[in-house]
């Protein structure tokens, strides 16, 4: 077991909502509908809620592993000792880098495409990671701090959604259930990868004051997500045709741009220039989950490794440029990440459970 | 120390805007393009003109005209850049125009330019002209420059009624879907640039017409709309003009296969306008409302068979069939629907008649 | 707050005073060097005393009417005879001649018996000069109490024991300032303010060093959380009835002699948005007033990034209708819109600027002809548009409608890197300056306390009486950021309870 965490850096328990649900409202959002509606045409919305389920199980899960003053890195250490565990927290750690990383270079790409063509991934990706810094140098506290403003701030986005139901068809849902088993299931796969970020959970818990009172909040955190991963996935598919929606890139930012109001004409601009402060809560909690790891196999100072991790992400977001292969990292990363929360993490509450039945009877 | 650090980074930050700064666009240094039209030019190529507000202190705006040909929409514009004072940019783009006789040949190759650049507007409203679309970007419209005046133009009769709401997206969207066809205002060139009706598209080839008589009744088989005129002429002595507050239609699919019929059913309020008979009575206003249905059902059979010689669906039955049948194919719709039995049911209701009897 | 305790120590063995006598002698001859110091031998009847003060210190009239007439009277044969006669309370006999250093300074009289005695008796008879209690001029309020600090602390202590007739209001006095040897009180009630609170600022305050100490201001930048900081982390007020109200809530109040203005501690963000003045309101209007003031300063921070960044990369954003008008306005500027919004600004900055340093008469004029020429003459000279020349304006009234000067001042120099961040990235850029913003004010705190309270924290129990203020009735416990001693104000059901229809 680590240090344990002073109470004054902790949060309050229901400060978690805000946690999960902001790293799980990421750059997603901006185009899951095209990908979700693949299989599943316009019944997807059913597979985002199964998503939200299966995300709900997993949360369940992190939450029965966890005790008091404990993290993934406890875990690791009592089921596969030290080296063995110090390597698979080396891997969480890099996930976490490289998430994070992925998801500055599709929000830098959107700029890119959207408002900006000819601006620079190193001298945007300076600012943001200058902003990076700032925030992760305050700590958990104000990391966390950061998750909250950052849902509460962008929810008058949520109203953007009634906009486009004027040019709303709503037979486009109809017939309902229209699909097989297989497809919504596929379709279901597309869509967890919306939902990733919130195995950050396993690393922050001995931040959170009442972990047990946090359980609960967890799960209206996923509730939350899963309410507004719906209304949009409703308002894109009332919205677009199918095969329009299958041809779009960014569906939601497409949504966007129908949006007229008597000061603003173009809504899209503002739309993406607020999404900064949605990838915020996501590029810092991962960041700071990645740097967080690394201090507790390698007991090395965190202010350091941040500016390490901050530049690794600077380097690789120059590097990779091109939507095809941007396209080709995320789907790695988002690969990557479905194995992890819906593989490795309930290997581990398996393991981790049968490890604590054997130790009891002993 | 930090704060040393700090600076030099911010210093660096600052002195990189000078080799990698943005594309500034201030608003003034740009020539922002609010209509552009296409028409067909020789040799498979295509005449793209625009027209640009340009502004004067004086509160009037004087529209300059470009014009050039070339074979692709941005090659045109490339070369419509050559002849310009300031960089063209259309993130103000407010009316493309389509020669009839270009959208005969089909305008899906064309659109493909407008929804790929992020900066045009969803709402860019799109028509299809009866002449050549410089002639109607190159009339003088008093004090106002050609794109703002045809985009208030085409709002105002869209708000009015006169023709159902069209817009880029929604062009694009019945393009796409396979239950419906799309359909765009008519203008014609005359004395004046009015509109004349509404171009009816086959997937994206312009096949024809409905006149802009119809266009009231046209408008209540498509949708809900309102505040729109509708003449019922019955001789000098009882003729008279109603308009609509409100309009409701329904559609209902009865039988099955070849059997099928489908009743559009249309319910109307409205007030009357104008009368010539003289005083109003209840049998009078009864006398109305039937003949005004009456030369509605007449219109709309019209209409209704002119889509199915037509072969075209822009009343979107066939996303209305699919959404209320499972097992559903649409080649079996496409063999169905020549085949469909239309049977419009029209309801009006004058709700009031102005402040005299 | 290391820094003050490392210097602290090595420090301290040095003499306070730059001149330092051994003896009565030496002191009598220091203090002769100075012109405003008599020093002279007094004939009583048989007898003859040495007087010796600073005349610029004492107040003569004590010296003459209670002083010299009382030992006039009869003869002496000791000091302790002498001070029995005098009707001072401040009266003591020394041989110290630290002591009698210092207090001569303070306004005390030395009086001895003979000229090379080593002992000798103070009395106290300074001469104050202070002017009278008067109207606040800062938060100047329409209605309640009108009655404003002045810069002498005896009387501002009055002002707030007036308010606050209880045992337990306790007041710890610390003499702060190498030269000037202020004297700092720090005000507490009892039973209610938070030790951990207390202790923090007694320990901060304590560990002050600094040669001068003017001003209240001095303490706040020297002992805030994060002095490098734009933003006062520390309330500072004018208002006895304000202080009463805060040290009644729990917090802890500072004063220093020779300043109008005291300093509350902890304070958080939304207090310096809120006027006194809401609380004599009905809370209906003085929440909607709160709230105006509260979008005014999101306004006035935002609109000339905004107009930046739509102007010189989002014309896409621009409204159709008001196109015309920009554009024909802007056309004749040759300036690019950054250009453009910063001159205008520092215009602004400059009228402001002219207005507070002028007389205030002749300020009055500079805001109003200022304003109003310099205004529509670079209009007309096509500096600027007439667009941004209104926004400027409306965003420069809306910074003033912060209550509290010091923010005022924040609110409007943030605006700036706010403009350079438009520039760089447009909307982008605003959304990114807003992102530093918060995490700056995240990372602020106040006594220890998060400064963003009750927003972050969010604690809803103390919204209450933050963006909104809920009634009397509804507000009675004390704010959860102070973690108080006492938690109930008053009563809850008392003050809530409902009678039935007709009862």
């Amino acid at each position: 077991m680590g240090k344990p965490v002073s109470d004054t850096l902790k949060v309050s328990s229901f400060l978690v909502f805000f946690l999960v649900h902001s790293v799980q409202v990421g750059i997603g959002i901006l185009s899951f509908e095209s990908a979700v509606i693949e299989y599943a045409s316009y019944d997807a919305w059913i597979s985002v809620i199964i998503a939200g389920i299966a995300v709900h199980v997993v949360v369940w899960m992190c939450f029965k592993m966890l005790k008091q003053d404990e993290d993934i890195f406890d875990i690791h250490n009592t089921l596969f000792g030290k080296y063995a565990g110090g390597v698979l927290g080396f891997l969480i750690s890099i996930y976490f880098l490289i998430l994070s990383a992925v998801t500055l270079r599709l929000y830098i790409e959107i700029i890119q495409v959207w408002m900006f063509p000819h601006i620079s991934v190193l001298y945007l990706g300076v600012v943001f990671i200058i902003l990076f810094y700032y925030v992760i140098n305050g700590g958990f506290r104000v990391v966390a701090g950061i998750c909250f403003l950052g849902t509460v701030i962008p929810l008058y986005l949520l109203l953007t959604l009634l906009f486009p139901l004027e040019f709303a068809y709503f037979h486009n849902l109809m017939p309902v259930l229209n699909h097989s088993v297989k497809d919504l299931l596929l379709s279901t796969k597309e869509m967890t990868l919306s939902f990733l970020g919130f195995s950050t959970l396993l690393i922050y818990y001995p931040f959170i004051k009442h972990p047990e009172k946090a359980h609960k909040w967890a799960h209206f955190g996923v509730m939350f997500t899963i309410f507004i991963y719906v209304a949009l996935t409703i308002v894109a598919f009332v919205f677009y045709d199918e095969e329009q929606l299958s041809t779009v890139i960014w569906p939601t930012l497409g949504i966007w741009k129908i949006i007229e109001m008597p000061f603003v004409e173009r809504f899209e601009y503002i739309g993406i220039s607020s999404w900064a402060m949605v990838i915020l809560p996501n590029m810092t909690l991962t960041l700071w989950a990645a740097t967080r790891g690394m201090k507790r196999i390698f007991h090395v100072n965190q202010r350091k490794t941040v500016i390490v991790f901050l530049l690794i992400v600077l380097i690789a977001n120059t590097l990779i440029n091109g939507h095809e292969r941007i396209m080709k990292l995320s789907d790695y990363v988002s690969r990557m990440g479905f194995y992890t929360v819906f593989v490795y993490i309930p290997f581990l509450f398996i393991a981790y459970t049968i490890y604590q039945k054997v130790r009891k009877s002993k | 120390m930090r704060a040393l650090a700090l600076g030099i980074v911010l210093s660096t930050v600052v002195l990189l805007t000078a080799g990698c700064g943005i594309e500034r666009q201030i608003v003034d240094d740009i020539s922002l393009v609010t209509a552009v039209g296409y028409d067909p030019a020789e040799g498979n190529k295509i005449q793209g003109t625009i027209a640009v507000p340009n502004f004067q202190a004086e509160g009037t705006v004087m529209t300059e005209i470009f014009s050039d040909t070339a074979m692709l929409m941005r090659e045109n514009s490339a070369k419509l850049n050559t002849e310009a004072n300031r960089p063209l940019a259309t993130g103000k783009l407010e009316v493309i125009l389509f020669n009839q006789e270009l959208a005969k040949e089909g305008i899906q190759k064309l659109k493909d330019v407008f929804v790929r650049d992020p900066s045009i507007g969803s709402r860019a409203r799109l028509a299809i002209t009866e002449g050549p679309t410089q002639e109607v970007l190159t009339r003088q419209y008093w004090d106002n420059d050609a794109g703002m005046y045809l985009s208030d133009m085409l709002e105002q009769n869209i708000d009015r009624g006169t023709i159902p709401e069209t817009n880029l997206h929604l062009f694009v969207y019945a393009l796409y879907s396979k239950g419906a066809d799309p359909y765009l205002p008519y203008l014609s060139v005359e004395d004046m640039v009015s509109i004349d009706g509404i171009a009816l598209l086959d997937h994206d080839r312009y096949v024809g017409k409905i006149p802009y008589e119809q266009t009231y009744t046209f408008n209540s088989l498509v949708g809900d709309f309102q505040n729109a005129t509708f003449p019922i002429h019955r001789g000098d002595k009882k003729s008279a003009t109603v308009s609509n507050i409100s309009s409701d239609r329904t559609i209902q699919f009865k039988g099955s296969g070849k059997n099928m019929e489908l009743i559009i059913d249309v319910k109307q309020k409205g007030i009357l306008r104008e009368y010539r008979g003289g005083k109003i009575t209840k049998k009078v206003l009864k006398n109305i409302e039937e003949s005004m249905e009456k030369q509605m059902k007449k219109q709309a059979k019209d209409i209704l068979k002119k889509l199915k010689e037509l072969n075209i669906d822009p009343l979107a039955l066939g996303n209305e069939y699919h959404s209320e049948h499972r097992n559903f194919s649409w080649k079996e719709w496409e063999k169905m629907y020549p085949e469909l039995k239309f049977t419009p049911k029209i309801d009006v209701k004058i709700m009031e008649y102005g402040i005299r009897r | 707050m290391k820094l003050f305790g490392k210097k602290k120590s090595a420090q301290k063995k040095q003499s306070n005073t730059l001149l330092e006598p051994s003896n009565i002698i030496e002191l009598i001859d220091i203090c002769n060097t100075s012109n405003d110091f008599l020093h002279f031998k007094e004939p009583i009847k048989k007898q003859k005393i040495w007087i010796s003060f600073y005349k610029s210190l004492i107040d003569t009239e004590i010296l003459h009417r209670d002083i010299l007439e009382n030992i006039q009277e009869y003869k002496h044969y000791s000091l302790e005879e002498i001070k029995e006669s005098i009707p001072v309370e401040k009266v003591l006999t020394t041989k110290d001649v630290k002591k009698m250093q210092t207090k001569l300074l303070r306004g005390y009289i030395l009086i001895r018996l003979d000229e090379y005695d080593q002992q000798g008796l103070l009395i106290n008879a300074p001469l104050k000069k202070t002017r009278n209690v008067s109207v606040p001029e800062v938060e100047f309020s329409v209605i309640g109490p009108k009655e404003a600090f002045i810069e002498s602390i005896d009387t501002n202590l009055n002002l707030v024991r007036h308010h606050l007739p209880i045992p337990e209001l306790m007041i710890k006095e610390v003499k702060v300032g190498r030269l000037t040897k202020s004297k700092v009180a720090v005000l507490y009630i009892e039973g209610i303010a938070n030790e951990e609170n207390i202790n923090t600022v007694m320990q901060r305050v304590e560990d002050i060093d600094i040669d001068h100490l003017i001003d209240s201001s001095y303490i706040t930048q020297i002992i805030a959380d994060n002095p490098k900081s734009p933003f006062p982390q520390l309330l500072d007020t004018e208002r006895p009835d304000r202080t009463a109200a805060v040290l009644a809530e729990g917090k802890i109040v500072i004063m220093a002699d020779g300043s109008p203005h005291v300093l509350i501690a902890p304070a958080n963000l939304t207090e310096f948005f809120i006027s006194f003045e809401d609380y004599f309101l009905n809370p209906f209007i003085a929440s909607a007033f709160r709230i105006i003031r509260f979008f005014s300063v999101i306004f006035s921070i935002l609109v000339t990034p905004i107009y930046v960044a739509a102007l010189t990369y989002h014309y896409e954003l621009i409204p159709k209708d008001l196109m015309g008008t920009l554009i024909t306005s802007r056309e004749v500027v040759p300036l690019p819109p950054i250009l453009e919004a910063v001159f205008l600004e520092l215009t602004i900055e400059l009228l402001r600027e002219a207005g507070a340093r002028l007389p205030t008469k002749v300020g009055q004029t500079i805001g109003i002809v200022g304003g109003i020429v310099i205004g529509t003459a670079s209009v007309e000279a096509g500096l600027t548009s007439n667009v941004l020349l209104i926004l400027i304006a409306l965003a420069a009234l809306a910074s003033f409608t912060t209550p509290v000067y010091q923010m005022s001042n924040t609110i409007r120099l943030i605006r700036f890197p706010f403009l350079i961040f438009a520039y760089l990235f447009g909307m982008l850029g605003v959304v990114l300056g807003f992102c530093f913003l918060i995490t700056h004010l995240l990372r602020l705190s106040s006594l220890g306390r998060p400064f963003l309270e009750p927003i972050y924290p969010p604690r809803l129990k103390d919204m209450k009486d933050a963006i909104i203020r809920l009634p009397f009735s509804r507000n009675t416990k004390r704010p959860v950021q102070l973690q108080t001693q006492q938690t109930e104000k008053y009563s809850y059901k008392k003050a809530t309870k409902k009678k039935d229809i007709d009862e």
